[in-house]
């Protein structure tokens, strides 16, 4: 046993800090959540794969060996559609910060006033030219795919709060397609204007 | 999905919101930030084990904590650390949650990740980045805050030390 293990032997701070964790847990309504969330994405894949993380290099090369062949045989029948993909798992990660509901770091209706203020921003911030009826309440930093983004609290015309979301449009991000989804009742849209990316969340009942 | 995997998602799920709360010490902050690792994972395809749900748990906290404000692109102990609490103003009623809220959020994580998840100090060093002296400074200091926090009454029985005969 090392030094710094032996510490762990018959201590009762670390007994306690045990016992606290031990007794904690995510809600069931959390649970349901991420099990749903993992079970998207895994959809394609088979309990070998699932597992693999837990297994040596034999039982890895063995699940890449399977889903190859799987993957040959069904390849003519079943074109797995990464820009989708990756188009859904942006808008969820809109979705879930849309939900957090965050203040405005920024709170000011005057876009020069933010701009200004959101300095580190690598591209000029720009309300979208298609969109005007959405009108500027605030701003704060988020991170899309870990991409520097501005997160803009607005209304609409009838006074309705949404969420944008605005990205300079990286290749890192070109997978993302011009589409509307719908994420846990949050409608989110996404589409390319000006050199940006744009991120629309709202509540789908509005 | 098959039962078996339906278990061990479920477990991986649970250490992942443990050790998030590790970083959070607040439940819906443990969930949202334990979400926000799964969608990430999810983008990339997986895979879904321990070690790489933890570094996106880790990672996403490093973003948000650095939304929050916190401009240091290597984020400090100080930068980090959570409002200390007077240790005077606990008493022997306090619950090991409340005692865990006194400690740094780093001081936390190392706590856990050794004395929970049973890494040696070097493993841990390796996980998080850091020394391994590092590691054994905050765990040092986290067990030393919360064994200053704990009653001298032996016949406590909210009182972890033991009860010589």
């Amino acid at each position: 046993m090392t030094p710094d293990d032996s510490h762990h032997a018959h201590d009762p701070v670390d007994a306690a800090v045990r016992a606290h964790y031990a007794d904690q847990r995510p809600s069931p309504a959390a649970l349901d959540r991420l099990r749903g969330l993992v079970a998207e994405q895994t959809a394609v894949q088979t309990p070998v794969q699932m597992a693999v993380g837990r297994g040596g290099w034999a039982v890895r090369a063995l699940a890449v060996a399977a889903a190859v062949a799987l993957a040959f045989l069904l390849g003519f029948l079943v074109a797995p559609d990464d820009d989708a993909n990756f188009t859904a798992s942006v808008h969820e990660e809109i979705a879930l910060n849309h939900r957090k509901e965050l203040g405005s770091e920024w709170p000011t209706t005057d876009l020069a006033d933010l701009r200004a203020s959101m300095d580190k921003l690598p591209f000029r911030l720009a309300l979208p030219d298609t969109r005007p009826d959405l009108h500027l309440r605030g701003g704060r930093y988020c991170s899309i795919d870990g991409q520097l983004a501005a997160q803009l609290q607005l209304v609409d015309d009838t006074n309705a709060p949404c969420t944008l979301y605005v990205l300079a449009d990286d290749p890192a991000l070109a997978a993302v397609i011009a589409t509307t989804g719908h994420v846990d009742g949050i409608e989110v849209k996404t589409w390319r204007e000006s050199g940006l990316l744009y991120g629309l969340a709202r509540s789908a009942t509005q | 999905m098959s039962e078996a995997v339906d278990d061990h998602l479920d477990e991986l799920l649970q250490r992942g919101f443990r050790y998030a709360l590790s970083l959070v010490h607040h439940h819906a902050a443990a969930e949202d930030l334990l979400q926000e690792a799964c969608v990430g994972i999810s983008r990339r395809g997986g895979p879904w084990h321990r070690g790489y749900l933890f570094a996106a748990i880790r990672n996403a906290w490093i973003d948000a904590a650095r939304r929050g404000g916190v401009a240091t692109v290597t984020l400090s102990d100080a930068d980090l650390c959570a409002e200390e609490v007077d240790l005077g103003t606990l008493d022997g009623e306090d619950t090991i949650e409340q005692m865990l809220h006194t400690l740094a959020p780093l001081e936390r994580e190392a706590l856990f990740l050794m004395v929970v998840e049973g890494h040696t100090a070097a493993e841990v060093a390796e996980l998080v980045g850091v020394a391994r002296g590092t590691v054994l400074s905050r765990v040092h200091r986290a067990k030393e805050k919360l064994r200053r926090s704990f009653s001298t009454d032996p016949t406590d029985p909210t009182n972890p030390t033991e009860v010589t005969p």
